[in-house]
């Protein structure tokens, strides 16, 4: 069966629906685009791949991906409020200033 | 063990696994956490908490077609369950009168760490110019 789904940033799967009778732990092979494969030997990839992260600041990390996958997946919230919105293009010109003054934001 | 006050760009790292500074960020808070310290936020940053994050997703989704709106929404999901283990640092009357500072932001975050005993808490942040 084909199932629609993605890599996160970790390299784990994320599936948009749970096939149904899915047994946890059943071994899955992923076909991965050639086309969205970056040709890439970066200091920063390297150093990510080769880090070994604490159990404390994993399970950190991991459960705030859960919550933010989870989350966008599940919301429907399609406007700003007028107060939100003004509130976004503040902040987009904060941004801006901020970069400007080389600070990271 | 020294308490760490974040910066809204720690938060962000950690919150969104911004590359690649979420490895530090976060190791810098579980060594904290570790040593017994205490992690805080402060309560006048939570609109810049807020947004920052929401514009953190919002970039990182662009090709999921995430709009701003979903990834506010999000930023809020994420950061209440950030803040379950945080101690909040209370914005006081003090720090509000901080306009004529070049940064009125970074003069409140100054202004907040004095509430503290001398060497008892440290700014974690990825500005320079902090």
């Amino acid at each position: 069966m084909r199932v629609q789904g993605y890599l996160d940033k970790f390299g784990r799967i994320m599936l948009s629906r749970i096939p149904p009778g899915f047994k946890e732990g059943t071994t899955v092979w992923v076909e991965i685009p050639d086309d969205v494969l970056r040709q890439t030997n970066s200091n920063t990839e390297d150093t990510e791949q080769n880090t070994v992260l604490s159990p404390r600041a994993q399970k950190i990390l991991d459960q705030l991906q859960e919550v933010l996958e989870r989350s966008l997946q599940g919301i429907s919230k399609t406007e700003l409020t007028e107060k939100e919105q003004e509130r976004w293009e503040a902040f987009e010109l904060r941004s801006k200033l901020r970069e400007e003054q080389g600070r990271p934001e | 063990m020294r308490d760490l006050l974040l910066d809204v760009n720690i938060v962000v790292d950690v919150c969104s696994a911004r590359r690649p500074w979420y490895i530090d960020s976060s190791e810098a808070m579980a060594r904290c956490l570790d040593n017994g310290g205490r992690v805080w936020l402060y309560s006048g940053s939570v609109q810049t908490y807020e947004y920052s994050l929401a514009k953190e997703i919002f970039r990182e989704n662009q090709e999921k077609k995430v709009s701003f709106a979903n990834s506010l929404a999000a930023a809020r999901d994420v950061l209440a369950v950030f803040c379950n283990d945080k101690n909040w640092l209370a914005a006081l009357a003090g720090e509000g009168a901080v306009f004529e500072y070049d940064d009125p932001e970074d003069e409140q975050l100054v202004r907040a760490l004095d509430t503290f005993p001398h060497g008892s808490i440290k700014l974690l942040t990825r500005d320079k110019g902090r």
